[in-house]
């Protein structure tokens, strides 16, 4: 069916968050583990740490970026651009994760390149359902198609 | 023009007169001279033949003596007395041709010293022959009779030299005068030949002098004909008509031109010959009779205005009478533009004192005031209100530069002095703003704008002045408002900020706990715990509705966003997918007709109609199956009750229509206020945001919504959107 899919039997998912709220973290990681894909989980407190990480030689890159907008340091937006802009980063997923819904934060992030916008729930299930289709997404086919009716995610 | 024309004729006809008197003289004193001449011709030619008699006479004489002396020869010889008769006979007849040729000679000297020696000879030789005569008796000639004959002889002898003398003399005096005779007659003819070919000379110069004249005339004639038809002028010409004393009555047209049809609908060939009085019957109303008769009798000319209605439309005339030698020469001239001019002028002048007038009040009222400079004298003149804006009385300063600057407030006194010098350097209207200080002491905002101009040859500067003192005290009030107002929505935009983000982000997690709680937790709470976490949950969710209800309708209008068409129809397609769970919970029906397109914003449309089906199916009858209608109509602007800004002629009336609890009429002034409620308890859990959120939108849209609805009877919601297809493509707002 898709390759995410049939890749969780074989190969462990690379998986980065940049996220600077503690409690968010433990959501996220808490939703992750009761998806039952194989995922490695990659931290960070803000922008600047994500991108260090990634600027590094020796890192692999990862399969899905999850990015909050409002951070300290190093905003989601200037990450989302300097990945953009970067060609060796070019080709990694980014999903934003934010608890803004406002029509400028969408269309801003759409338009510099991200492939999908999660809306952060107010509820658990929610959560991990929301992570969960975004981890099922086939992306080669979903990238392709790329339009901005389906970027913002909708359970 | 005709009267150059005259002397134009004129001025040759002197030279003229000349040449004719002077040909006249000369032809007159060549007839006399002719006249002479075959005077002079005649004497000569009597003369000759005068000569000729005396000659002849003068043969006869003498053949006479002859005869004399043969004859007493004779007798002698024959002794016959009886021949003595034929002596006296012969002595008689030469006495009388004596006689005759003395009568003859009178004048010529020496014919008579001749004569007078004939005589004396004359009586000598009759002395001797009648001395011979008494000696007939004797048969034989003596002696004595020998020597008479001999004495006879002699004087015979003499009085042949005297002959011979007067002879020569005679033929001398005839070939004198035959000489003079003959010049004359050559003479003569000579004279009549010049005479009669001078008269043809001046004839033939005067025949064609006439001719050319007569042309020239003619021609000159014509042109006047050409003048007088062509000229956009009336030209009559009058003969006055006479009453049996004399006295001038009325003229008659003698003569008229084309113009009379052209301005009075008069043909010039019908009224000539009538009397001008039926002809121009205005002339009587307007006493110009009168006038033309006092003209035509003290000569000179005369001009007047007068307005005539033909056919309805009014002209007014200007004419021109002048006093010709038998009648009058009357010029009229169409002058109704000249006068409509001049009459607009009048209303101009009259327009212009009233906006002069009301220039001085409002240059009161907007406290302008005005100068005039004259920079090479240093004298100005300035306006009254420029006195008043200072604080002065009219002409109370001499309004010199110098007199000014001393008004000008100290601080801008360098400004003030560089702009001057500015201004006479670029001599280019600039305004420039600066404050003065007035005689009592008050600190005004003038602004003034000046340019040059050139007047009566020198370069002044005009400009007005206006006290600005009010408008800069309010720019600076706006300017202080505007900066609060800044302040303000930097604070809302923070604000914003803090409630869309910061403040839901804990609340958030709240629920985000709660539903962790729920998920893990529940089975180890009590029943009362697990009611509590339930409340919690719903305050919590009710907190979050609030919140984002107040974002929304914050950010309605906050930034200006773009118009577009959006089809109502599509519009209420989302909405119902949106509110499809409420619908199928209530088990509403929904009854929607097709609705227009209109522009707007899209989701603030969807927000709309979202809120206002939401209310509708919140203030539902418990029993009843709620049933929602939609249906939307044209109106005109003028249909729409009560006060809004009408932006466009023409609306979409959307009315929503329900058949839930309704409301009280009083209330429905309110019912858009934010946090306004009209019903309280638990089954109507609104948070007053909603329809005031509706409310915003369709005023963003420059619309207008109504609500109205009796208690228990439903509730009608009318949407009025501009309809802006009729708004011929316009885009502004």
């Amino acid at each position: 069916m898709n390759r995410a899919y049939h890749g969780a039997k074989d190969q462990i998912l690379n998986i980065v968050l940049a996220y600077d709220d503690e409690d968010d973290r433990l959501f996220f990681q808490e939703a992750i583990e009761e998806i039952e894909i194989r995922t490695r989980l990659l931290m960070f407190h803000n922008g600047q740490e994500l991108m260090d990480y990634l600027a590094k030689e020796d890192t692999v890159l990862p399969d899905l970026i999850f990015l909050d907008l409002n951070m300290p340091v190093k905003t989601g937006m200037q990450c989302l651009k300097e990945i953009r802009g970067n060609p060796a980063l070019r080709q990694v997923c980014i999903a934003i994760y934010s608890t803004s819904c406002s029509e400028r934060d969408i269309e801003d992030t759409f338009v510099n390149g991200a492939n999908i916008y999660l809306n952060k729930p107010n509820n658990f299930n929610k959560l991990r359902e929301s992570i969960a289709k975004v981890l099922q997404i086939n992306w080669q086919y979903h990238t392709s198609s790329l339009n901005k009716d389906n970027f913002l995610l909708r359970l | 023009m005709e009267f150059k024309n005259k002397t134009r004729i004129n001025t040759p006809g002197t030279t003229y007169k000349l040449a004719l008197s002077l040909a006249i003289g000369l032809l007159l004193s060549i007839t006399a001279l002719l006249f002479h001449q075959i005077r002079t011709l005649e004497r000569s030619s009597t003369m000759v033949s005068h000569s000729i008699l005396v000659d002849k006479e003068i043969n006869t004489l003498f053949s006479q003596f002859d005869l004399m002396e043969s004859a007493e020869f004779r007798a002698v010889i024959l002794r016959d007395s009886s021949l003595g008769e034929s002596y006296v006979d012969r002595k008689l007849a030469s006495d009388r041709t004596f006689e005759k040729l003395k009568y003859l000679v009178q004048d010529m000297p020496l014919h008579q010293t001749y004569l007078d020696s004939i005589s004396m000879l004359k009586d000598r030789l009759h002395t001797t022959l009648e001395s011979m005569h008494g000696r007939l008796e004797p048969v034989l000639p003596d002696l004595t009779t020998m020597l008479y004959v001999k004495k006879a002889a002699s004087i015979l002898k003499d009085l042949r030299a005297i002959r011979t003398g007067m002879l020569l003399h005679n033929t001398e005096l005839l070939e004198q005068r035959m000489a003079v005779h003959r010049r004359y007659t050559f003479l003569t003819p000579v004279t009549s030949l010049l005479l009669s070919v001078f008269s043809i000379m001046v004839f033939s110069i005067a025949y064609v002098r006439i001719r050319r004249q007569k042309n020239r005339i003619q021609s000159s004639e014509i042109l006047l004909q050409n003048i007088v038809q062509s000229t956009d002028n009336i030209m009559n010409y009058y003969e006055p008509i006479r009453d049996a004393d004399g006295e001038v009555v009325d003229f008659k047209v003698v003569f008229a031109n084309n113009c009379n049809k052209e301005y009075l609908d008069l043909d010039p060939e019908e009224i000539l010959g009538r009397p001008v009085t039926e002809v121009f019957p205005f002339m009587i109303e307007n006493n110009e009779l009168q006038h033309m008769v006092e003209c035509f009798h003290q000569g000179g000319s005369i001009d007047f205005e007068r307005q005539v209605e033909v056919n309805g439309v009014r002209y007014w005339f200007h004419t021109f009478i002048k006093a010709m030698d038998r009648g009058i020469l009357e010029v009229v001239r169409n002058n109704t533009e000249e006068n409509t001019a001049k009459e607009n002028l009048l209303h101009l002048n009259e327009r212009l004192e009233i906006q002069n007038f009301i220039m001085t009040e409002a240059k009161k009222m907007a406290k302008i005031g005005s100068y005039v400079s004259f920079f090479k004298t240093d004298k100005a003149e300035i306006s009254d209100n420029f006195y008043r804006i200072l604080d002065c009385e009219p002409g109370e300063f001499e309004p010199t530069f110098e007199e000014y600057r001393k008004f000008v407030h100290p601080e801008d006194l360098g400004e003030f002095d560089t702009f001057g010098q500015w201004l006479k350097e670029v001599q280019n209207p600039r305004e420039h703003i600066y404050r003065v200080i007035t005689k009592k002491g008050r600190i005004k905002y003038l602004r003034t704008k000046g340019r040059y101009i050139q007047r009566h040859g020198r370069t002044v500067m005009i400009g007005i002045v206006q006290d600005v003192s009010d408008r800069i005290q309010a720019e600076d009030d706006l300017k202080i408002k505007n900066l609060e107002l800044e302040q303000i929505n930097v604070e809302l935009e923070s604000f914003n900020r803090v409630a869309s983000h910061d403040l839901q982000e804990p609340l958030r997690k709240i629920q985000m706990f709660i539903s962790r709680m729920d998920d893990t937790e529940e089975s180890r709470l009590s029943d009362k715990g697990r009611e509590y976490l339930e409340k919690i949950h719903q305050v919590s969710a009710r907190m979050q509705s609030l919140i984002r209800n107040l974002l929304a309708y914050a950010q309605i209008g906050n930034k200006r966003d773009e118009f577009e068409k959006v089809d109502l129809n599509e519009v209420l397609k989302k909405v119902q997918e949106d509110c499809s769970e409420h619908l199928k919970e209530t088990q509403a029906r929904l009854e929607l007709e097709k609705l227009p397109t209109v522009r707007g914003i899209p989701f603030q449309l969807e927000q709309l109609f979202f809120n206002l089906l939401l209310n509708a199916l919140k203030y539902r009858k418990p029993d009843v199956v709620p049933i929602i209608r939609l249906k939307s109509e044209k109106v005109s602007h003028k249909q729409i009750p009560g006060e809004f800004t009408k932006l466009s002629k023409h609306y979409h009336m959307i009315t929503l229509s329900d058949n839930g609890i309704g409301f009280d009429p009083e209330g429905s002034g309110m019912i858009f206020e934010l946090f306004h409620r009209l019903h309280s308890g638990v089954n109507h859990s609104g948070t007053g945001i909603g329809l005031a959120i509706c409310k915003k939108i369709v005023e963003n849209h420059h619309g207008v919504i109504r609500a109205k609805s009796k208690l228990g009877e439903g509730a009608v919601f009318i949407i009025y959107l501009p309809d802006w297809a009729k708004l011929s493509d316009s885009e502004s707002f």
